[in-house]
């Protein structure tokens, strides 16, 4: 990926103090301009830069975890990727998954039609730091050099797949079996979630409980074999659903047949799951203990539309 | 008896010792049976492949592909509500409508398909009534088997019996249907009696009846405008065929086919309702039965049959209807009515009728016909649409048990018996209509 990659020392910028994301991004798409010059760039303009990128990250903030940002862009013209790095003195919010504000930024923008390029160089960088020591180490390093040298080994070289762990989101909301499902509920109703981990005190994935799962609790089994109702206007199925919440738990409604895949399943795995066995969202466990999901919403915003 | 009966009759026994209990599904039972008899050598392959009978299968693949079909268009939901409206919500007229529309229903399509199509609906009216629904669930079961028996198409024993004899769709209509109204007529006023206290409904329940949209529950006007005529035309279809010299298998298949074009309906989709269980489940008993035949089995039998009765086609039809009755009330009508048809034959060949009580001998064939379909209302085992309204039934929490259904099937079974007989008596001995 390197020598596809216009990537030099010239494009780590250091020790920056920009308080404000939208001049930081400004700022080092000043630097990639200048640095790349315009007959590498297929004459893609440095302002076509600046407005694509802007663009994409008014459309959903680029932070991601771990203090890590990845604003990003896939513009027509352009021959190949080109990436910038800045190191901030202070950190500053970037609508981070994780709310913490950010102090490294990764600006990269790619032809059009290579959108993986993206992908895997978010997935490796999101990879680097979530490991804690690789992380303290590259915010250690005291020049520019230093860190194009590192980045360019550790995080540019190897064309790894990408991994769950790199598109999950970290579990923050999950249920134990003992929850009265009227409290399921509305933990759903909060969060705005399709589906829910059930999960021991330790850890330990048991269950899922999906919307569908509570509607269907509702629906008695013969409304599955009708071909419609609206020929019904007076009836509520829901009745018997009240009824039966009261003394029911999580455990009582949970499903056992989730979708678990290890942090290393591939996307194609993942995509798999979610598209042809129709699970709503997949959970991601170590020794059977839940340590990320990732949904439909989080592939088409991770993946699709990068 | 040959050692080769022998060891064909225990392979029978082990495998229907399988498929009443249950411990594997029955289909699959009945085919490694099937396969097993030609394993052990008590019959040549080609011999067993010869008695799988494709012109009952394919009347069952075709007609359960141009219902399922249908029933995508809410055509069955339809019906159902319609009738609730017209008994205005009210218990006794409401009960009375759907079996008698299931049983009509019945004869004209698959039992099980009927079944399937009718019982979800039941369900949500009588709880929209508030009236109970476990009456309504056995008594649909009961006479989607009373319905079948009147046409060929109707119930799986007419199918097979269809199949292995010279009758045809005519004939089943001329002879079985009015045994049957017979029968529905005695079994509805025993219903009248014993239910009329027990279906009374609130007003403000029948009040949500009364509002209802029967015409919403048509979800494709289109492909009923197009379904439906065709349906009438496979009738037509069955009743003429015969004079073409072509089975009602193939005009099902066809017909069957035809429909998934006229609708456009991906082929994928209509097969996916076809019972192949009960496609599986019939071609290994054909094998597992063309074994007992192979070997003699039924010429011995049906020869002992001849000598008890002295060659009376009176004692033989009331034997045989009876017989055929009890052993589908424990056994099953189908695999009961594919074990008799052989020896139903072999006892014609060897009554030494004279040649003028040929065309009699018809009469052992409709008792065989009234006995297995009308049987099977017996008990939960006895045919395959009681196993599915008690499966549907438990899914929506109505428990069924065994003894449940033998309080309702027993006496109406036993009701529906004697009237057959007294309709074989009266109209093939005291009447002699043929």
């Amino acid at each position: 990926m390197k020598e596809d990659l216009e990537f030099s020392k010239d494009l780590v910028l250091l020790g920056l103090d920009i308080p404000d994301k939208w001049d930081l991004i400004e700022h080092m798409t000043d630097a990639l301009a200048h640095a790349v010059a315009p007959g590498e760039r297929g004459g893609v303009t440095r302002n076509r830069l600046y407005e694509a990128v802007l663009t994409r990250e008014r459309e959903k903030a680029t932070g991601l975890a771990n203090g890590l940002a990845f604003p990003h862009a896939r513009i027509p013209g352009l021959p190949k990727p080109c990436l910038c790095v800045a190191r901030l003195r202070a950190p500053i919010d970037f609508g981070a998954m994780d709310g913490l504000p950010v102090d490294f930024v990764v600006l990269l923008v790619v032809p059009e039609d290579q959108p993986n390029i993206a992908l895997r160089v978010m997935s490796q960088f999101a990879r680097l730091f979530g490991d804690a020591q690789e992380r303290a180490y590259l915010l250690s390093l005291a020049d520019a050099e230093s860190v194009h040298e590192f980045l360019a080994r550790r995080v540019l070289s190897p064309e790894t797949l990408v991994t769950a762990r790199d598109i999950m989101r970290e579990p923050y909301v999950s249920i134990h079996p003992d929850t009265p499902l009227k409290d399921v509920t509305r933990y759903m109703r909060r969060f705005g979630l399709d589906a829910i981990a059930v999960v021991e005190n330790d850890g330990t994935l048991v269950g899922e409980i999906t919307c569908e799962r509570l509607f269907t609790l509702g629906m008695p089994d013969f409304f599955s074999q009708l071909k419609s109702v609206s020929f019904i206007s007076e009836f509520d199925p829901f009745e018997k659903y009240f009824a039966e919440e009261r003394q029911t738990t999580a455990r009582d409604v949970m499903e056992t047949d989730y979708a678990a895949v290890p942090e290393n399943a591939t996307l194609l795995e993942i995509v798999f799951e979610l598209a042809v066995r129709r699970h709503s969202k997949v959970h991601v466990v170590q020794d059977g203990k839940r340590i990320g999901a990732i949904d439909r919403i989080l592939v088409l915003d991770r993946v699709i539309n990068i | 008896m040959s050692l080769a009966i022998w060891i064909s009759l225990a392979v029978f026994a082990v495998t229907y010792a399988f498929i009443v209990t249950e411990k594997i599904p029955p289909s699959t039972a009945a085919v490694l049976g099937g396969a097993a008899v030609v394993f052990f050598q008590l019959i040549p392959h080609e011999k067993a492949l010869e008695h799988v009978d494709l012109d009952v299968l394919f009347l069952l693949i075709g007609m359960m592909t141009v219902v399922g079909i249908l029933s995508e268009t809410g055509l069955f939901e339809w019906v159902a509500v319609m009738i609730a409206r017209l008994a205005r919500g009210r218990g006794m007229p409401l009960l009375i409508g759907l079996v008698c529309a299931t049983a009509v229903l019945s004869a004209l399509l698959d039992n099980v398909t009927t079944v399937v199509l009718i019982v979800p609906i039941t369900i949500l009216i009588t709880q929209i009534l508030e009236i109970p629904a476990i009456p309504f669930l056995i008594l649909t079961a009961i006479f989607s088997n009373i319905g079948g028996t009147a046409t060929l198409i109707g119930d799986p024993p007419n199918i097979l019996i269809g199949g292995k004899s010279h009758l045809n769709f005519n004939d089943f209509l001329f002879h079985m249907t009015p045994a049957v109204i017979l029968i529905m007529t005695g079994s509805l006023i025993a219903v009248f009696l014993v239910f009329r206290r027990a279906m009374r409904v609130k007003p403000e329940a029948r009040l949500r009846i009364l509002k209802a949209h029967p015409r919403r529950a048509i979800t494709d006007a289109v492909k009923l405008k197009r379904g439906l005529p065709l349906f009438f035309l496979i009738l037509i279809g069955f009743a003429v065929s015969h004079v073409f010299e072509i089975q009602p298998g193939l005009v099902a298949l066809a017909g069957g086919m035809l429909m998934v074009i006229i609708t456009r309906t991906p082929l994928r989709a209509a097969v996916e309702k076809v019972e192949w269980e009960t496609i599986f489940f019939l071609i290994g008993l054909f094998m597992l039965v063309a074994a007992l035949e192979y070997n003699g089995l039924f010429d011995l039998l049906g020869g002992g049959l001849a000598r008890m009765t002295s060659g009376s086609l009176l004692v033989g039809a009331l034997a045989m209807l009876w017989v055929s009755g009890v052993l589908s009330a424990a056994l099953g009508a189908i695999p009961v009515t594919i074990a008799l048809i052989p020896l139903v034959s072999a006892f014609i060949a060897q009554a030494g009728l004279p040649a003028e009580q040929a065309a009699q001998a018809d009469v052992l064939w409709w008792a065989l016909g009234l006995g297995a379909c009308l049987g099977g209302n017996g008990t939960v085992l006895g045919t395959a649409a009681n196993i599915v309204v008690v499966q549907i039934a438990r899914k929506n929490r109505y428990h069924v048990s065994f003894t449940h259904f033998m309080v309702y099937g027993i006496p109406l079974t036993l009701l529906a018996l004697l009237l057959s007989s007294a309709y074989l008596y009266l109209r093939y001995f005291l009447l002699a209509l043929y």
